[in-house]
């Protein structure tokens, strides 16, 4: 057990390329945690995925052994966190299990708008935050310029900063003296009840699930009997240990330690995030404040493009979410595509997360259906249904009312967007709560939205029209009564099921229209005429026409070279397989997604 | 169908990489050379020879008859007269013999490269088919392909050429080129007519990666819409076919009995060596064959035919599933002649029916008619062919 004033708690805030990574692991190699040799570049993103979208999906964690300039020697758990807005939740709890964050930020281009978000989450929870201006060894850079912009923007103390280059290598000391000297130890008593707060936790095959832990008081160790407060479900502690960064096993994690418990669970969804660990027969009274549960709030479904791959889908559905409680599914039928699953995620950003690692790590290809949320249908006999797919929203005459989820969403941007962030919210049926300016560049607006408008395009759009420097957050209110009607896209007279969407009574129209003109452009031209409409019950309110293929072939002297030909052909072959056949027509994946480009 | 044993003839092709220019949108291999050498010329004809003679050794091919002979570039008849002379001798003498009628020989011009007293040099030389290259009668569309030519010099080359003696010519044209109107291309094929060439190309412009015009033309939006297009090649098929031509394959016309022996061997998946910078060779054995082809760097190729009589920068064996295709596509680009079920059958075990499931379906949608087990494409097929192709690809048994 390492004395809690020799620890320190960190994590690292920063925006998507200013460095976080690489930075991490110059940490890693000067501390001697990790030797060059081992270090495959960017130790901390191990997903494959994750190192090619250059962000944190998982948190991670590493513990690092640091003897400062003051003869101590230092236990520094760096915890890295996930970085998008599907994953605020998780992002909280990880600086939760911290004291405080190291805010790095690009010495030549300055603060950018993810790391706002972060940073305040940060503030939120109370962390003790220094800047760290990295790539100073660029010659753009503009220390005294980017400081101000700090102390304007973000409103931090910029001056004592630390200069660095992660990659050249320049100020690694600097940052570890100030983690040591600038962030407060962890606080807690060792001789209350063990209170431990879950902050990441995911499958092993071999293992079972492992679960990161911050201890805040007491103490656990193996043998120990703990006790998940949420879920009420206790399990006997085999091996706890710390990544120091590959797993090594020790006797104790005692008050401020990081690390991991293994305790024989079978499944991820006993082991929620924000969720306490206490001692089964010693509890603490209160749990660890702000859990939430998991939820999904986006649903699609998820069909393999050839339908012999359906019992591969489903192998692979179960694994992954053996390792992703978020993300949850069920079988179901559609008409247009046969067998899949309808899905729950907790965001359009997990959404297509899910659908490149069914794709990537299981060879699927696979179709993915528009987004929705869900919706309570209270019907004319009184009974109340949850639907989860538009094409299954009862006919009009059996529905008394429909209810839809609403969302508080809270958005912080610099003064300038605000006509143009009100704007957006406005047209996305949202109803305003609050404008706060927080200095007089920066404003915090407040909107009650329906989920439905968020999933579709609404956080692209605030992106876009904010130039990046918008953040958005949001929490789930509740349900509540609109008018809503369920639209249908026929492709030459046959009704898709896996096309339909639910919508605004009043934007039907519009919606039709626009959708309609989008599918011709996104479907290819076929050998014969298809002809999309999109229909209200068995009112067709807009219709488009994809003409003939005129022509395809090529009229070319390729001399003898045959084999150039055949493999054009066969390159072709390749692209076609991302279709799906429905009736004669093929449909590229981009067809079901053509919603999300549209409105 | 090339089965050993029953097919022992051979085609035998000649690239000559050399031009006055390149033009922006051509991807076959060729260096701007407008003072070629005599030297340089002799050199490369040189090169040719020792090629061919060793791929004749290495694959025991001297006793085949030779069917066809074709120069093909880059500009063949940049080469003096002589040196063509000189290679139609040595490849004729490489051979066994040549049947009755004497190989075809074919050399394709470049209208700014001939005079008459070349195309009679030519024409004695032992060449007995010349094709031009006019690609259009539109002085700015020649602009667009950065022709040296003009459209009143394509014609005298024409001219010339008959007088010089050759009885089989074949003009080619160009469609579907930036700035091109329906009009244009229409004029472009009726001076094409009026010439009465014994045989007529029509090659739709495809933008070729490693072109000047790929990188010009990245916004598809500056080439000619793709209806526009299907017009010219449309009202191209109308006009020919009212004046007595033959639309054997998909670019090509002949008046009957001129179709290209040569380009037809390619269709009918027949044996042929190709020698010179990146030309392409198959043979139809052992088993479903195989194809090599050369380096496209003329430097390495002079060093490597020079050094070991060969300069092979790729090669393939085909595969059974590889050869039912190519035997499919190739075949069906003859529209008269098309897939001959029997002969399918004899090479590969099963008829093209049983081998393309999706064949029912494009029977019934009229892109493809049958006789028995005999198959072509109906006209809208062959506008149609890639996607045609493409779909007998997608269900192959």
């Amino acid at each position: 057990m390492t004395d809690k004033n020799k620890i320190r708690n960190f994590s690292i805030i920063a925006h998507i390329d200013h460095g976080k990574s690489t930075l991490s692991d110059r940490l890693l190699e000067y501390t001697g945690t990790i030797t060059k040799r081992e270090m495959v570049d960017q130790f901390l993103d191990k997903m494959e995925l994750e190192r090619e979208r250059g962000i944190t999906i998982k948190a991670q964690t590493a513990r690092l052994n640091y003897k400062a300039d003051d003869g101590v020697t230092y236990v520094l758990n760096l915890i890295d966190t996930p970085g998008h807005v599907d994953f605020s939740y998780e992002v909280s709890r990880s600086l939760s299990a911290c004291e405080g964050a190291i805010l790095i930020v690009d010495a030549s281009q300055g603060v950018e708008a993810q790391t706002v978000a972060h940073l305040y989450t940060a503030v939120d929870v109370g962390l003790d935050i220094f800047p760290v201006l990295n790539k100073i060894d660029l010659p753009a850079a503009d220390p005294p310029r980017i400081k101000e912009e700090i102390e304007e923007v973000l409103g931090i103390d910029a001056s004592e900063a630390v200069l660095a280059s992660a990659k050249e290598g320049i100020g690694i000391k600097d940052i570890l003296e100030a983690i040591v000297k600038r962030i407060q130890p962890p606080k807690g008593d060792e001789e209350r009840p063990l209170k431990a707060l879950v902050f990441d936790s995911w499958y092993d095959i071999y293992q079972g699930v492992v679960v990161q832990i911050r201890v805040f008081d007491g103490c656990i160790k193996r043998g120990t009997k703990i006790k998940f407060m949420a879920t009420g479900k206790t399990f006997d502690v085999d091996k706890v240990g710390v990544f120091a960064p590959g797993p090594k096993e020790i006797d104790s994690l005692g008050v401020g330690e990081v690390g991991f418990v293994i305790a024989n669970i079978k499944e991820v969804k006993e082991t929620n995030v924000g969720d306490t660990i206490t001692d089964a027969l010693n509890p603490t009274e209160e749990p660890f404040p702000g859990y939430k549960a998991a939820k999904s709030m986006v649903f699609s479904g998820l069909y393999p493009v050839d339908s012999a791959q359906y019992e591969n889908l489903k192998e692979a559905v179960v694994k992954l979410r053996l390792n992703d409680s978020s993300f949850s599914f069920e079988p179901e039928t559609s008409l247009a595509l046969g067998f899949g699953f309808r899905c729950g995620f907790l965001g359009l950003f997990h959404m297509e997360i899910i659908q490149e690692r069914l794709e990537r790590e299981y060879g699927l290809a696979l179709i993915t259906t528009a987004p929705t949320v869900i919706y309570r249908v209270t019907k004319t006999d009184g009974t109340v249904v949850m639907v989860d797919n538009p094409s299954n929203l009862p006919s009009p005459q059996y529905i008394n009312f429909v209810e839809e989820p609403f969302i508080l969403a809270t958005l912080h941007l610099p003064a300038e967007y605000l006509g143009a962030v009100l704007a957006l919210c406005e047209s996305k049926r949202g109803i305003q709560r609050e404008i706060k300016f927080l200095t007089t560049s920066r404003v915090m607006v407040e909107y009650e939205i329906p989920l439905n408008e968020i999933v579709l395009d609404f956080y692209d759009k605030l992106k876009t029209l904010s130039k990046g420097y918008a953040s958005m957050d949001y929490d789930y209110l509740d349900f509540r009564k609109s008018d809503l009607i369920k639209l249908d896209i026929l492709i030459n007279g046959e009704a898709v099921d896996a096309l339909s969407l639910i919508v605004p009574r009043e934007r039907a129209f519009a919606r039709g229209k626009d959708l309609a003109e989008k599918m011709k452009e996104i479907i290819p031209r076929q050998m014969f005429e298809v002809i999309i409409q999109a229909a209200i019950g068995a009112k067709v309110i807009a219709r488009e026409t994809i003409k003939a293929l005129r022509k395809n072939v090529t009229a070319k002297c390729y001399g003898g070279d045959i084999t150039r030909k055949r493999k054009l052909l066969e390159k072709q072959k390749e692209g076609k397989k991302r279709m799906k056949q429905v009736g004669r027509v093929e449909l590229p994946q981009e067809a079901f997604l053509a919603v999300l480009k549209v409105s | 169908m090339g089965v050993q044993g029953e097919e022992r003839t051979i085609g035998v092709y000649l690239h000559v990489p050399f031009c006055l220019r390149k033009c922006p949108y051509c991807d076959f291999k060729s260096v701007a050379r407008p003072g070629l050498s005599e030297a340089e010329g002799e050199a490369y004809a040189d090169a040719l020879i020792k090629e061919l003679s060793s791929v004749i050794e290495r694959e025991g091919l001297s006793n085949r008859p030779l069917e066809t002979v074709y120069f093909g570039g880059g500009t063949p008849t940049l080469l003096a007269p002589s040196v063509i002379k000189r290679l139609i001798g040595s490849v004729r003498g490489a051979f066994a013999g040549c049947g009755t009628k004497g190989p075809e020989i074919t050399i394709e011009a470049n209208p700014d490269t001939v005079s008459f007293e070349r195309l009679k040099g030519f024409r004695e030389a032992g060449a007995t088919r010349i094709s031009i290259g006019v690609q259009s009668f539109d002085e700015s569309i020649l602009g667009t392909l950065g022709r040296t030519h003009t459209a009143r010099r394509a014609v005298e080359a024409f001219k010339e050429a008959r007088e010089a003696g050759f009885d089989n010519i074949g003009l080619d044209l160009i469609f579907g080129v930036p700035g091109q109107s329906i009009r244009d291309w229409e004029e472009s094929v009726a001076g094409v007519l009026a010439l009465q060439p014994e045989h007529i190309s029509l090659y739709g412009l495809t933008i070729e990666e490693g072109t000047e015009f790929f990188r010009a033309y990245k916004d598809t939006k500056r080439l000619p819409d793709e209806d526009d297009v299907a017009q010219m090649y449309e009202s191209a098929v109308r006009t020919l076919k009212d004046a007595g031509y033959r639309h054997y394959e998909i670019s090509n016309w002949a008046r009957p009995g001129y179709e290209s022996v040569h380009n037809s061997r390619y269709w009918r998946v027949k044996d042929y060596i190709g020698c010179g910078v990146g030309a392409h060779s198959f043979l139809s054995f052992p088993e479903w064959g195989r194809r090599w082809w050369n380096t496209p760097s003329l430097e390495e190729y002079i060093e490597g035919v020079s050094a070991k009589g060969s300069a092979v920068k790729g090669m393939e064996t085909l595969t059974r599933e590889e050869a039912v295709l190519e035997s499919m596509v190739l075949g069906l680009r003859m529209l008269e002649e098309g897939i001959k079920g029997e002969g399918f059958r004899a090479r590969f075990g099963l008829y093209p029916k049983e081998a393309f499931p999706a064949t029912e379906a494009l029977l019934s949608d009229g892109l493809m008619a049958s006789s028995g087990e005999d198959l072509i494409l109906t006209h809208r097929g062959a506008v149609l062919s890639d996607a045609v192709f493409l779909k007998m690809l997608s269900q192959m048994a």
